[in-house]
Order: structure tokens, then sequence, then C-alpha cells
């Protein structure tokens, strides 16, 4: 089943790519260019039911370097970005045109923009539950709370978190919580809440160098895992700020992306820049347990697989919004590869 | 002649059956005597064959004998019944003259019977009549006498009372007597004999005996008592002492105990004189004085030895306290010497003690005593052994240290330092245990399975809690440099390092030698299922640690690295960057900050593998030149994409090899080194990668990696790594440059040079240890 065909490659250097979560259909990724002086675009890829192949489905055009990229959780055809370029920046809400037939290059509509950083953005967050039109977006010191307006007008700025000296990269709303976000501050990860706009809980020290991603468990509320320039992926119950629940060796050098299976919490895929994706296989904690897993050897070795396709240091990783097995990589140069949850795992997952 | 006789005596049985059983022979006999004339039907078809039935008719014979036979035959047959018939009449004849012989015989019997009989009947007679005179004059007798008797049985029975009280009454008198006499076992028997009297009647009738009595046993038990306690008293006296209170019912368990806790108490006194001045002459006299009490206690208390048995065993424990108080000393250790000549006095003790009292298990105290001692001996070696170890390596950790550091080389002194120390205090160790299995004290030799069992577990112990120290050390150091926000200079990373070094060093030397150690003089052992030191698992676990701490300083160190660079890339604003004019700062900062770790890591480490250098890229310039040529074509692509599909495999290509370069670190200078580099490096890459740079900026980019590259190329292993590594931070630049022109090669060469020959100057006014 992985033919020749799952992989794909842009034309420029990429940095971004996110599955279209709306879209339960079909698998479907987004990808977008990172190139100073070309014109950037946003492309969208497919997955063929019966061939199992990566095909492109889409182009469009952008203005400028592509730097963030999430989709609209209930509309297929809505995406934000965050770019910049030259100085520039902003993030902005895009819908993606009916293609016409022909047209090698559509350009995007603009919706809305969230204007009023004033350091470069690093991501947006789209509200996690349904169809909600809240958006989050995240610069170096300030988290923006927005109202985006369906009709068209320009987004409405909701109220305003600052982080203080830490630098912020990246977040992730609470799909537990809807007044909660997670953020990677500098070496801790911090929670918001929404409400009071004010921290809600946080782990100092998460990893020894810059925390780069961090993602919810989709079954369990208070369990992130996060990663950092420190190489390693940790497991955290904010109830426990002071021990991770487990520990993964992560990768050689930087570990930048994190994210956990939408539907079986024991599968996380990272990447890193190293040019390698790894497939962990983390078993819940036992209820009770103590928690020394740091100290005491793991019985078995996490990681399920070492993907090695990538040449170049890799930005962006998805799974796909339909298939639990089947996930995406994004190195810098612009290759994509779909790869697949191995049948081993995939039967110990199922026969649970 | 046979057959005659034979015939004959058929014949007799016939007739004598045929007599006997005439009625049923009929059919019986028939059969026995034709059995081969025709079967069957024999009996009725031919009658002359039953001849000798008794239903023979003779007519029908006669008739059919006639007319079957001829003349001849029947003349012969005549001839035949003939002599039978003779026969016959001769056998009847000779029949009734035996029979008549027998009546004769009996009939001569019956005459004498007759006779004998005949004179008993009067004899019987006059038998009857004086039995029954006899019983009638013993009717007679009974009867007279029976009164009396009952009285006589009374009165005899009345004067044994009478004796018996007569002797209770006179026996105040007479144990007085016995008293006066001093013949107290007299007494002794005479209140025995009389006691259950007096315990049945003492409340009534004989009152005044029993108290008069009383008083005098009283006095009697208490002049025993005193006999008893008196040391001067002969030993045979005592016992009979002890043996008369005993009948009297004194509780000599209690005497007993007085005897016992007195003695031991004395015992135990000088016991602990014994050990505190520790002369022999005093064990000597305690031992002395133990079997003197034990025989005394012995022969007065004859039945008492399980008593004596059980006190001894108190004594025992107390004496073997004090015996394991003086095998542990309070402060400073016992060498094993020390230890054998106190285990060979006790040995000696306690056999002459076992002799004295074979059932009181000295022999098995001792034997626990001194395991315990022995064990206590080995755990305490290895404790001071473990505690010399830490401590000196908290020396090290130790701020103080630190401070301190201006002395030559203080990471090489104390590797050193802890490396002799665990090697040869572990060997010293050993020395001294084996000292102790050599001079094979006797206790020993039952359990020097259980004793090198013990050393190995000793071992084993040593080592894996030495692990658990280093790692827990390690912990602290690098939540100690966390915390101080990665300060120059922080000892956290070159002690781990240390750490790192010393768990290798444990691994591949002093655990082989340990073993060989231990081979030579601990062979056997293992009670249990496997040996008790497993020098494998050991160095897998040292081996482990030293990977973790390797790791862990690398990580450390090229965090910090990163850092620095970190704050370069982001600090200045890219796009509107002056014309650069000088290599900036950190890229000297990052030179020092890798040079203060080469000084940690060549104190620590071994070189390891020379410098691999390719001959193409030996000097400087034609590295220059080929990163000249990489630059233009790096231009060239950015101008033409198309194009450059071709190189970008090539750079694809190089990738792979780069991916290859994060591969485990061995533990030597240049590996550990590179391994460093090799990452700031990459993190530089990455942080290139984040921002825009203007035309100037990429220069300055350019400027720096240009003069990091050759003082990198000489840290490092593989210089090509370095080159590659530059390369492709310089390549990040370009790509995330507006206008990627780069610095002109005599431009960047001079500036390069001036600052490097500044450096250098920096660096001869400036000591850099």
């Amino acid at each position: 089943m992985q033919g020749s065909q799952n992989t794909y490659g842009v034309k420029y250097q990429a940095r971004c790519i996110a599955a279209v979560v709306a879209d339960t259909q079909r698998t479907r990724f987004l990808v977008g260019t990172l190139s100073l002086r070309e014109e950037n675009e946003i492309h969208l890829l497919q997955i063929g039911d019966k061939t199992g192949a990566l095909a492109f489905d889409g182009l469009y055009t952008h203005p400028s370097e592509i730097w963030g990229l999430s989709a609209c959780p209930f509309d297929v055809s809505i995406l934000s970005t965050v770019y910049a370029s030259a100085g520039e920046f902003g993030a902005a809400i895009w819908k993606l045109p009916e293609r016409a037939r022909g047209a090698a290059n559509t350009p995007l509509q603009k919706l809305a923009s969230l204007d009023g950083h004033t350091q470069r953005i690093k991501c947006t967050l789209w509200f996690p539950k349904g169809k909600h039109h809240q958006i989050v977006s995240i610069d170096a010191e300030n988290l923006y709370v927005w109202d985006l307006d369906p009709s068209g007008k320009p987004a409405k700025e909701l109220g305003r978190v600052s982080s203080g000296l830490q630098q912020m990269a990246g977040g992730c709303w609470s799909p537990h919580d809807v007044y909660i976000v997670a953020t990677a501050c500098g070496t801790s990860l911090k929670c918001w809440d929404l409400r009071t706009m004010k921290e809600a809980s946080t782990v100092d020290q998460a990893h020894a160098g810059q925390v780069r991603d961090l993602d919810y468990n989709p079954k369990r509320q208070h369990t992130i895992v996060t990663s950092g320039d420190d190489s390693k992926v940790r497991v955290w119950d904010l109830r426990m700020s002071g021990m991770p629940l487990s520990e993964l060796p992560g990768h050689a050098h930087w570990t930048l992306r994190v994210q956990y299976n939408r539907r079986y919490e024991e599968l996380i895929l990272s990447a890193g820049t190293d040019a390698m994706v790894n497939l962990w296989y983390v078993p819940p904690p036992a209820e009770g347990k103590s928690k020394s897993s740091l100290s005491s050897p793991k019985i078995s070795d996490p990681l399920v697989r070492s993907h090695h396709e990538h040449e170049d240091s890799i930005y962006g990783i998805a799974w796909s919004a339909r298939d639990p097995w089947v996930f995406a990589s994004l190195s810098y140069d612009g290759n994509v590869y779909i790869d697949y949850v191995t049948q081993a795992v995939r039967k110990k997952l199922t026969t649970k | 002649m046979a057959e005659d006789l034979d015939e004959k005596a058929r014949r007799v049985r016939e007739l004598l059956s045929s007599f006997y059983k005439s009625d049923e022979s009929d059919s019986g006999d028939f059969d026995l005597d034709a059995p081969g004339d025709g079967g069957v039907s024999a009996r009725r078809r031919d009658t002359l064959l039953q001849i000798n039935t008794k239903g023979f008719e003779p007519e029908r014979y006669m008739a059919s004998l006639v007319r079957k036979t001829n003349l001849p035959t029947l003349l012969k047959k005549h001839v035949e019944v003939a002599a039978e018939i003779k026969n016959l009449d001769s056998d009847m004849q000779m029949l009734v003259y035996e029979n008549y012989n027998k009546f004769i015989s009996a009939t001569d019997t019956i005459k004498v019977m007759k006779d004998n009989v005949a004179g008993m009947e009067s004899n019987m007679q006059q038998l009857l009549e004086k039995v029954t005179a006899v019983r009638t004059k013993s009717d007679n007798i009974n009867a007279s006498l029976f009164e009396r008797r009952g009285r006589i049985e009374e009165l005899n029975g009345t004067r044994s009372l009478l004796r018996k009280v007569q002797f209770v009454f006179d026996l105040p008198k007479r144990l007085r007597k016995c008293l006066k006499e001093g013949d107290y076992a007299q007494a002794v028997k005479f209140y025995v004999g009389a006691s259950p009297v007096l315990e049945t009647y003492g409340s009534s009738s004989f009152r005044t005996c029993k108290q008069e009595s009383e008083e005098v046993i009283a006095t009697i038990s208490k002049r025993l008592q005193a006999k008893f306690l008196a040391d001067s008293e002969p030993l045979p006296g005592r016992a009979e002492a002890v043996a008369l209170l005993q009948q009297l019912k004194f509780p000599v368990d209690v005497l007993m105990d007085g005897f016992l806790t007195s003695n031991m108490k004395h015992l135990l006194e000088l016991q602990t004189l014994s050990h505190k001045s520790k002369s022999p002459d005093d064990a000597k006299k305690f031992i002395t004085e133990f079997t003197q009490t034990a025989t005394a206690f012995r022969s007065i208390f004859p039945t008492g030895e399980s008593r004596l048995n059980e006190a001894a065993k108190d004594l025992l424990d107390k004496y073997f306290a004090n015996v394991n108080v003086s095998l542990q000393p309070e402060a400073g250790s016992l060498s094993a010497a020390e230890l054998i000549s106190l285990l060979k006095s006790l040995s000696a003790d306690v056999a002459k003690m076992h002799e004295v009292m074979p059932e009181a298990g000295f022999i098995d105290g001792a034997i626990q005593a001194v395991e315990s001692a022995v064990k206590q001996h080995v755990n305490h070696k290895f404790k001071v052994l473990y505690a010399q170890v830490t401590g000196a390596l908290s020396d090290i950790h130790s701020p103080k240290q630190e401070q301190a550091k201006d002395q030559q080389k203080p990471l090489l002194l104390s590797l050193e330092n802890v490396q002799n120390l665990i090697v040869n205090g572990g060997l010293e160790v050993l020395k001294d245990l084996t000292q102790l299995l050599d001079d094979s004290v006797d206790f020993l030799v039952s359990w020097r399975d259980a004793y090198i069992d013990l050393v190995q577990g000793g071992f084993q112990e040593f080592f894996g809690s030495l692990v658990d120290h280093f790692i827990s050390l390690s912990l602290a150091s690098a939540t100690q440099g966390e915390g101080s926000d990665q300060r120059l200079g922080s000892p956290a990373p070159g002690f781990v390092l240390l750490l790192s070094r010393l768990s290798t060093f444990i691994e591949q030397e002093g655990v082989p030698r340990i073993t060989e150690a231990v081979g030579d003089s601990f062979i056997g052992g293992s009670l249990g299922d496997r040996p008790a030191f497993l020098p494998s698992e050991i160095c897998r676990a040292f081996r482990a640690a030293a990977e973790k701490f390797l790791r862990q300083f690398i990580d450390v160190r090229s965090r910090k690295l990163s850092i620095m660079i970190c704050k370069s890339i982001t600090t200045p604003n890219w796009l509107q960057y002056k014309e650069p004019r000088d290599v900036r700062m950190f890229a000297d900062l990052l030179l020092d900050e890798v040079k203060g770790m080469e000084g940690e890591v060549k104190q620590v480490l071994e070189p390891g593998k020379s410098h691999r250098r390719s001959d193409s890229a030996g000097s400087s310039s034609s590295t220059r030149s080929s990163n000249t040529t990489r630059g233009d074509s790096r231009s060239s692509r950015l101008n033409n994409r198309g194009k450059t599909h071709l190189l970008e495999r090539d750079v694809a290509k190089l990738f792979k090899q780069r991916v290859e370069i994060f591969t485990r670190p061995e533990l030597t200078q240049a590996s550990v080194i590179s391994m460093v580099v090799k990452i700031a490096l990459k993190s530089f890459q990455e942080y290139v990668r984040l921002e825009t740079f203007s035309r100037c900026g990429f220069q300055q980019i350019q400027l720096d990696t240009q003069y990091l590259r050759d003082p990198l190329r000489e840290v490092v292993d593989d210089d090509n790594v370095v080159d590659f590594l530059l390369d492709e931070v310089c390549a990040a630049a370009a790509e995330r440059c507006t206008d990627p022109t780069p610095l002109e090669q005599a431009v960047l060469d001079k500036i390069v040079h001036t600052k490097r020959e500044k450096r250098l100057d920096d660096e001869a006014t400036k000591v850099f240890i």
C-alpha cells in the first residue's frame, strides 16, 4: 500500500503542513511554502482512496512566506496562516476559492487579518470544539484572542495576555476545557485561562532549552506532551508538574514538533532537526502507580519506528484527520512523506 | 510268582470288599474286574464274567458256558474253576485262622481287665468315706474360729497404727537428737517418713507434734542451706545437703538460681575485666573460673543440667555481646590481622568452654558471633571504601575546589586520585579479607562459601551503590547547572565528564582487576543460584552510566554554545544590518568556550584517534577556495532554480552524510569535542534559518563562519564535518537572504586574518588554562 506515490515535493522550501481537519471523508493536507524571493504557494494534497497515493489536488498562491498554517476545524475551505517576509509579518484567515478549471495558480481569498501584533507571530489556534468564531494568535510575548465576524468585517480583538520575558514558541488550545490555552513559554509550559486572562498552571523547566511544541492528550484533560531544544519529548500531568509522567529520548538535535494521535492516545509522533520522524508508543499511566518512570528502566522501548526518509530538518508533521493510521511529514527542502502506523502497533491498539 | 501274589492280593481284597460292601459294590466291582471285556454291554450280555458278582446265577452260567464253548475249552475252564475254588478255600481258611487268633487275644485281654477292676470298688469306697470326714472337720474348725479372727486382725491394725503414732510422737525428740548429732540425713529420712501422717492429721491430733518437728526441720534446713552455701565445705557435702533439701521439698530452683546468679555475676565481671584489659591472663582466669563453676554446679545439682545450660547460654550471650563490642571498634577500622587474633582467642576460649559444657551450644553461639563479626567487618570495609570514594568525589564537586581552580589541571588530579582510590582501595580491602580467609580460623571453615559470597556480594553492592551515587551526583550537578543559568566555567559539566570517564575506567579496568583478584582467592562460594559478584552486570551498569554522563556533558556543553549562538543570531536586526567590519564578539566567546571545554576534556579523557584530515583539504587556502566555489554555485542556484536541481540532490547527499554525524559519541577527546561542536553548529544553522537577512547580514554570517572555521577544525576529529556544517550555515543564511551577495574573498581573508592576529595577541597576554 505504501507504493511509490507516498511522497510529494513542493517546489520551494517549506515549514508548514496541516491536516484538513474539517474534511472527514478524505485525507487531505495543506502545505505552505517558504520562499523569500518567489511567490509562495499553498498546496492541497490528497491521498487517493483506492490508490493510497499522495496526489496534488490544488494550488493556491499566498502573498508572503508562510511560517504557520492551520486549517479551520469546521470548514474545509478555510485556513489561517502566519506569514512574514522581509520585515513584514501578520496572520490572516483565508478561503480557498472555487477552482477555475485550467487555472494553475489561484490566489487565496482573504477573509480577515489579525492585526495588532508587534512581534512576529508564531502560530494561530482555532477554537477546538465545533463551529465557533474564536481564534487565538501567539507571538513571542503576547497571546491574542480574536472574534471572527463571518460577514467579512475585520477581526475583533477580545483580549490579550502577555507572557513577560519568556519567549513563546507555540501553543495548543485545550480540547477538554475551551477556556484554557497552553503555550510553550521559554523553557516552561504555561496554561492561560481565557476568562481571567491569567496564568492557570505552569510547568517550570519543562525542558532544558526552549520548548518548541506541545499537544494536549486527546483523552486526558491534564496530560500534555512537550518537545524542546534539549531534544527530549516529555509527557506531563499538569497537576503534578514536578516530574514528567514519562520522558522519551526524542531526537539527536532539537525536537521541533510533537503530536498526539487524535484517536489513540498511546501514539505520539515527533520530528526534529535531525531529519527523523519518530513514532512513539507510550502506554497510558496506570492509575495509582508511583511516578518513578524516570529512574526505573522502561520495560519496552517506547520508540516504535524511526522514519529516515527525509534529508533535511523537519518542521512539520500532521496526522490524517480521517485515517488514524496515516501521518505526513514535511522537511525543509519541501518534501512531503506519507507514512503509516505499522500493522503490529495497529493490532496492539485495536485488540485492547 | 509276582503275578501269583498279585492275584492273591486282588482276590483277598475282592473278598473283603464283597463282604463289607455287599450291596453297593455290585457295579463298581464289576467294572474294576472286567475292564477289557466289552465295555458297557458286557454285564448284560456276558454272564460268564459275572462269576464274581452277587447276582451270579450258577445255572445260567453253566448253561451259557456249555452252550458257548467247546469241550477242550470247557475242560480247561473246569480246571481253572477248580483251581480257583481251591485257592478260595485256602484263602478262606487263612482268613478264619487269622481272625480267630485275634479273637482269642481279645478274650484274654478282657479276662485280665475283669480281674483288675474287681478290687477297685472297695478302695474307692474307702476314699470317699475319708474325704467326707475331712470335710466335716474342716467345716467345724472354720465355724469355731470365725469370730476370733476378725478381732485379731483388728488388733493387729491397731497395733501398727499405735506404732506409727508412737513414731510420730517421738519424731521431734528423734529429730532433735539427730540435729544434735549432725545426722541430718537420718533426720530428713524420719521426717519424710512421718510427713504423710503429719500431713493428714497435722491439723488435729498431732498439732503440737507437727509444730515441734517442723521447727526442728526448719533448723535443719537452715543448717543445710548454710552448709550448701559455704564454699569451704567439700563438694560432696554440699551436694548431699542439696539432695536433703530437695527431699524436704525445699525449692532447690531458688538455690540454683542464687548459686548461678552469684557465680555468673562473678564470671561476667571477670570477663568484662578481661575484655577491658585484653590480657590473656584475665581471659584464662575467666575460663578456669567458668570451668570450676560448671563442675561445682554439676556435682551439687546433678539434676539441674538444663538450668546450667540456660544460665550458661545467658552468660554466653553476654559474653558474645562483649566479644562483639570488642570486635566492632567504635572508631577506626580494625585490620584483618587484629580481627584474626581476636577470633583465635575466642576460638580457644570457646573450645575450652565447649569441653566443659557440650550441650550449651557454645560452638553455635561462637559461630554466630564470628559470622556477625566478620559480616560487620566486611561491611565496614566496604563502607569505608565507599565513603572514601564518595568523599573524594564530593571534594571535587564542592564549590571550594571550584574556587581553587587556578591549580593546574584539577580534574586530572582528582580523576587519578579517585581511580587509585577505587582500584587500590578495592584491592586492599580484598587483601585484608583474603587474610581472614587464608588464616583459616576454625569457625570460618564451616561457612567458607558463605564468607566468599559475602565478600563478593560486598563488591557487588559497593559497585552498585557507586553507580547510584554517580547518577545522583550527575543529576544534582545537572540541576545546579541549570539553576545557575549556565555560568561560564561552571564545574558541573567537567564533573559530569569526570564521572563518565570514571565509570568507563571502572568498567574497563577497575572491575576486571577486582574480578581477577576475587577470582584468585575467593573461588567457589555461590550458595545461591548464581555468584554474588557479577562483573558483567556491573560493567553493563557502568557502561550505561558512562554513556549517560557523556551525553549529559555533551548536552550541557552544546547547550551553552547554542545559547551563545542563539543570542548572537536573534539579537541583531538583520534586515538593517550595517556592512560588516569585523568578526563579531560572540565568535571569540564561542572559541573561548570551546577552548575551556577542550581543557576539561583533555584533562579527563584520552586523546583517542588522531585527527582525520583529508589531504585535499589539508591547507586552509584550498578549503577556502573550495568554499568560494561552493558559495558561487549557491548564488547561481538561487538565481536559477531549475538548473540547480541536480545540485540540490548533491546537497541532499551531503546531508545524508551529515545525518550520520549524530552518532554515538566515544569517550575520547576528539569525539566528545566534535560532538559538541557539531551540535552547536547544527543549532547555528537552525537559528539562521529562522531569520531573514539583508546582504550585509548575510556577509556578517559569512565572516563569522569563516573566522570560526580554522580554530574549530583544529579541535574536531573530522574537519570535513566542520567545513560542511559551516558551509551549511552560510547556505542557510544565503537562502534566507534577500540579496545573497557574498563578501569578496580578499576582504574576508583580511578581516579574518586581522582578527586572528588580535586574538593571538590577546592570548599571549591572557593565560588560558
